[in-house]
């Protein structure tokens, strides 16, 4: 029996954080530029800071437009720009399943998981939701942990090996198989203060 | 990781500003300043003029404004007298001791400074890698013992004391010249191939000295930690599953075990710039050690606050580095224990 594709996608609020990181990221280093006469060396850090927060402004905006879709078949992101970045990987043609963990504080709190899927390589002529390609989700997404479960699910079925840093991941979110989990050799303890879903 | 690596950077943003407030801050605590200092000789010794000579000098250089201002302009945010010229304009600023630009003054220090520790911290891994790999898979071997206690001789011995024994040696049996990072006839010329050699060879007494603690330790941590790893059952299951043991070693626990090692590269930094500094006074090395001494001590606070504020920012750029190497090679979560390291 088929099941009703579930869809995802990242609210505003939840990229409101982003959007604060990428305007400080590209203001602060454009107003120096622009009412300092600034050292050459200097002036070129600035720039690049630019460049980076700009990209990561706009893959925000990209990230508001997009939707997850998870069903039967596979995986398929969808966004805006007329699908011309959408990704679609059939459970079959998984290859890759990377669960990681990120936190900027000293003792690894307050972090967050980005999971990393990916399929066949694609054809660099072949835009648009063709197969393959790489999905990245963060853990910002509401239903993360239903995503992780489901494309985990699908990643043994079709016997694909996790990585023993995926594993851990995934036993510290209460997920892997028995063999995973003893792989990871982690204690399951709760992720509240740890982790921000 | 794209994602971490901005938000990272990010960090550092703020930290750099905390960093360059406190460093002026400090430079400003102690009651006076260079002007002040001078001025109250000038008029023990009975110069009449004296007050109007520090009125104007005073204002000058801006520091009758307010402490904030001042540290605007110190750092290129804010005109001063001459429009925006600060840190972030590459103006440092004017040493009053030596009555020059800081930059000026500083000539190659900052950059020998930087060679020098970067040397060094090159030379720590470079050492510790393989004997600490050594050691942990050879536990219990002569050349463990042997390492262990060249290790524990290397921890105990304070710097100084090393590199005035490794001095006298170098010089008696090696024939380097005592002091220096560089022949004399080479000091104040431009970079060639002469001189960058005379800089090496002058290097390798320091990189020693300042490195062989920080070897020492880093060999004792990376020991402990592949221990640990090699202990572990998932070693044993690869072992009775038939995987070699050199592969099994480079593939699992090493991997394992690198994590501390390269979280120390942030700690390592200013461990070696706060030690090189005594290290320098006793061989005479003209790195920023010996100059940042003498300028916090006179309150040249221009001088005082570019060398502070430079260490500081490779310190913050080490941290960065290691951090990414870390986020790198193993993204994840720690709980309990781990998560309070």
């Amino acid at each position: 029996m088929m099941s009703v594709p579930e869809k995802y996608r990242y609210p505003q609020k939840a990229l409101v954080a982003d959007y604060l990181r990428a305007s400080i990221g590209v203001f602060l280093p454009v107003a120096l530029m622009l009412f300092t006469d600034l050292l050459p060396l200097v002036f070129y850090i600035m720039a690049a800071l630019v460049v980076l927060f700009g990209f990561y402004g706009l893959r925000t905006i990209w990230r508001q437009g997009t939707v997850l879709v998870v069903d039967d078949d596979g995986v398929r992101q969808e966004g805006p720009l007329g699908g011309l970045l959408d990704r679609r990987i059939g459970w079959s043609e998984m290859c890759d399943f990377r669960l990681r963990y990120y936190s900027t504080r000293r003792d690894g709190s307050d972090g967050w998981m980005n999971l990393v899927l990916r399929g066949p390589k694609r054809s660099p002529y072949r835009f648009g939701a063709a197969g393959g390609g790489r999905i990245r989700l963060d853990s910002n997404l509401p239903g993360f942990d239903d995503v992780v479960a489901r494309t985990h699910a699908a990643a043994v079925t079709h016997g694909l090996e996790i990585d023993r840093t995926s594993a851990t991941n995934l036993a510290s979110l209460g997920f892997g198989t028995d063999e995973e989990r003893a792989a990871a050799a982690v204690p399951s303890t709760p992720l509240d203060t740890h982790y921000r879903p | 990781m794209f994602t971490y690596f901005a938000h990272r950077v990010l960090v550092m943003i703020p930290t750099l500003l905390v960093i360059s407030v406190i460093t002026f801050i400090i430079i400003q605590l102690p009651p006076g300043d260079y002007l002040s200092n001078q001025m109250a000789e000038m008029i023990a010794s009975g110069d009449r003029a004296a007050m109007e000579k520090l009125a104007f000098l005073r204002q000058e250089f801006g520091l009758d404004k307010p402490m904030l201002e001042q540290y605007a302009v110190w750092l290129g945010i804010w005109p001063g007298n001459n429009g925006f010229s600060g840190i972030l304009q590459g103006d440092l600023g004017w040493s009053f001791e030596y009555n020059l630009p800081v930059d000026e003054v500083v000539g190659d220090r900052l950059f020998l400074s930087l060679l020098l520790n970067f040397t060094t911290m090159l030379f720590v891994y470079a050492v510790s890698f393989p004997i600490g790999v050594y050691t942990a898979v050879r536990q219990y071997s002569v050349g463990d013992h042997v390492m262990t206690f060249i290790g524990y001789i290397g921890l105990a011995t304070p710097n100084f004391l090393l590199a005035l024994i490794l001095l006298f040696l170098a010089k008696k049996h090696f024939g380097v010249s005592i002091g220096g990072l560089m022949d004399e006839q080479f000091i104040g010329q431009d970079m060639s191939w002469g001189k960058f050699l005379s800089v090496c060879e002058h290097m390798v007494v320091p990189v020693i000295v300042i490195g062989t603690s920080g070897t020492a330790g880093m060999i004792r941590r990376l020991r402990a930690n592949l221990l640990d790893e090699l202990q572990k059952q998932y070693v044993t299951t690869a072992r009775a599953k038939g995987l070699k043991n050199r592969k099994l070693l480079l593939k699992y626990p090493l991997r394992m075990a690198l994590n501390p090692f390269v979280a120390d590269i942030g700690n390592l930094l200013p461990q070696m710039i706060s030690g090189s500094a005594i290290v320098a006074v006793v061989m005479s090395l003209p790195t920023s050690g010996p100059m940042l001494v003498s300028a916090l001590q006179s309150q040249d606070q221009y001088l005082a606050g570019s060398f502070l504020l430079f260490l500081a920012a490779l310190t913050v750029v080490g941290m960065f580095v290691s951090d990414m190497a870390l986020a790198a090679l193993d993204p994840r979560i720690r709980l309990g224990s781990e998560a309070s390291k």
